[in-house]
């Protein structure tokens, strides 16, 4: 019960901003969904501000944080709908604007009964594979929920879960997946290995719904849309690793998120939502070092895309700083440093080998074709094909470089970093990190079929 | 080109359906399955030590099993993620508390023996032992 007020107060929190960004049309299940994703993101900001940095643990301080926030964006929100309302009576009697409501334009049409639907459909095999794996799978416990652990009852010494005889937990990791579970088990006053089991369902229907009505704004293509969603949840990785418990499903949630809310800026001309998407990005680079690599090179290639609007510029580039504080403040302060490396290009013992990185890119290419994808890679390289030129033009073509870049320096660190044994390693993450790639990868090539200018 | 996209559209609905039905019947039969009981931790062998731990920061974890085995690791990381927010500090035992987890009687026998530490605890073969000496 209590765990459902978290989400009532993470999804208020997250419509509010929404709201005040993006006050003309946009989806209200996207809304909601969108809302939910960064309502969780601020959860775990609460909780990063006042447990980590200020070494604050009374329970109710990063709760009164979010109710405290949703009281101040409710004002601002009515004062803003207030102000609309009175220019939109003073433009036209008896005709208010459709966005001149608290809430928005909320309208249900039999394509969101079928959405919902398919969500509830790929509810039941996650919940069920959740419930078998009540740990999560071996990171869950080994990392993401020890660390979670440490805080909520370690207290000022948490700092004990980054000593270097824990360096098998990646202890330089950042924490917001962790600090997204401190803040349910703040909320309800003690630990609870359910909190993490919900929100990894919720994380993936999250995900799933975003590139369901997100894809469906974008292309109007209900049913491919849905067969979209379905894929990229339903594959037997895509339930393993959401049901895992692991920080990977919310580098894939935001990752999605951040290109979706561009997408969508640039489609209904709403150039506040692309503020929106650097808050996700900002929030992505606290998931996971491969979040912070991601968000990098994304940031950047956006930066670049909207370099012709100086103004714009400056509020996209503050937006993603401000977001991404969290995550240079753990780094620069908190962060140990990594013991699980070593620099194969000067190291004499364990020496990077062209062989090695020879070794990286075969495995890769397997990697594609194993059973476990049923026929993803496939699909993607069919939509592909079909979708030409038009997937490297705009905001699509900064999803490609993107997508590009981040796998060439993922590809540089298995190579370079030589600490670990090349085919364990590959075995073990490789399949994580790209299914955490999956679902943008989905949007880049669905966006991609349909897209005109595009 | 319309052509291929209706095909690609086809393979795209077939693909959907297919995986799931193939994440019903994995769900399925995990619902089926009694052999691998969900609940099953090796980390539940450690429940109730947190008790005697509490405001304890650190512990000893003795083992001589072969590291390089995922089960003795995984038994290792299953305890701290059990144990947290005590850290277990791995084949250290220069503190008053020492859990051993040993590859049989015998050699718990002589490494409690050699450690100087007093037996205290059994459980499905993990030992809870005092150092006298320990910081």
């Amino acid at each position: 019960m209590v765990y459902f007020l978290g989400i009532l107060i993470s999804l208020a929190a997250g419509f509010l901003v929404i709201r005040l960004l993006a006050p003309q049309r946009l989806d209200p299940i996207l809304r909601i969904l969108l809302a939910l994703a960064l309502g969780l993101g601020m959860d775990g900001t609460a909780a990063f501000y006042t447990h980590i940095l200020f070494n604050q643990f009374n329970r109710w301080i990063p709760v009164g944080l979010m109710v405290l926030g949703i009281l101040l964006l409710s004002f601002f929100l009515d004062k803003n709908v207030r102000e609309q309302a009175s220019k939109s009576t003073k433009k036209a009697k008896n005709k208010p604007l459709k966005n001149t409501t608290f809430w928005g334009e909320i309208k249900l049409t039999q394509a969101h009964a079928w959405g919902l639907l398919t969500l509830g459909v790929l509810a039941v095999p996650l919940a069920i594979g959740a419930h078998y794996f009540p740990l999560g799978g071996w990171d869950a416990w080994s990392c993401w929920g020890l660390k979670a652990k440490f805080i909520f009852l370690g207290h000022e010494n948490w700092k004990d879960a980054l000593a270097p005889g824990l360096w098998r937990s990646n202890t330089q990791y950042p924490l917001l997946w962790p600090l997204i579970n401190v803040w349910f088990w703040d909320l309800g006053g003690q630990f609870n290995q359910a909190v993490p089991m919900f929100n990894s369902i919720i994380i993936a229907l999250l995900t799933a719904g975003i590139l369901l009505f997100g894809l469906w704004e974008l292309t109007g293509m209900l049913f491919a849309s849905i067969a979209a969603a379905v894929i990229v949840t339903a594959l037997p990785l895509g339930v393993l690793f959401a049901t895992s418990q692991y920080s990977d499903g919310l580098l894939g949630l935001y990752l999605l998120s951040a290109f979706m809310s561009f997408l969508l800026a640039e489609k209904y001309d709403l150039p506040k939502l692309k503020i929106l998407g650097m808050i996700f990005l900002g929030l992505l680079s606290f998931t996971k070092s491969e979040g912070l690599v991601a968000a990098g090179i994304a940031a950047l290639g956006l930066f670049w895309h909207e370099r012709s609007d100086k103004k714009e510029l400056k509020g996209l580039i503050l937006a993603f700083f401000i977001a991404l504080l969290p995550t240079i403040i753990f780094t620069l302060f908190f962060a140990p440093k990594n013991e699980a490396f070593i620099n194969g290009l000067t190291s004499m013992d364990k020496p990077a080998t062209w062989d090695r990185l020879l070794f990286i890119l075969a495995y890769t290419g397997l990697e594609f074709i194993r059973p476990q994808w049923n026929f993803f890679w496939l699909i993607v390289i069919g939509g592909i094909l079909l979708a030409g030129k038009k997937l490297w033009r705009s905001t699509l073509g900064v999803i490609g470089l993107t997508l590009i870049l981040y796998m060439g320096v993922v590809t540089a660190y298995y190579a370079v970093n030589t600490f670990f044994a090349i085919g364990w390693w590959l075995n073990t993450t490789l399949s994580r990190i790209l299914f955490a790639l999956v679902p943008t990868i989905t949007l880049w090539v669905g966006s991609g079929l349909r897209s005109k200018d595009a | 080109m319309k052509k291929l996209k209706i095909i690609f559209l086809i393979c795209l609905i077939s693909a959907a359906l297919f995986d799931l039905l193939a994440a019903y019947a994995q769900a399925i039969a995990q619902l089926q399955d009694r052999t691998s009981i969900p609940f099953h931790s090796l980390g539940f062998k450690f429940m109730g030590l947190e008790n005697i731990f509490k405001g304890v920061r650190t512990v000893g974890y003795y083992t001589d099993k072969d590291l390089n085995d995922a089960q003795a690791i995984a038994q290792f990381e299953q305890a701290q993620y059990m144990l947290a927010p005590t850290v277990l500090d791995l084949n250290h035992t220069q503190y008053h508390w020492v859990i051993l987890d040993c590859t049989g009687p015998q050699a718990a026998k002589e490494a409690i023996q050699r450690l100087g530490l007093t037996p205290l605890k059994i459980n499905q073969g993990i030992i809870l032992a005092y150092n006298p000496n320990g910081i």
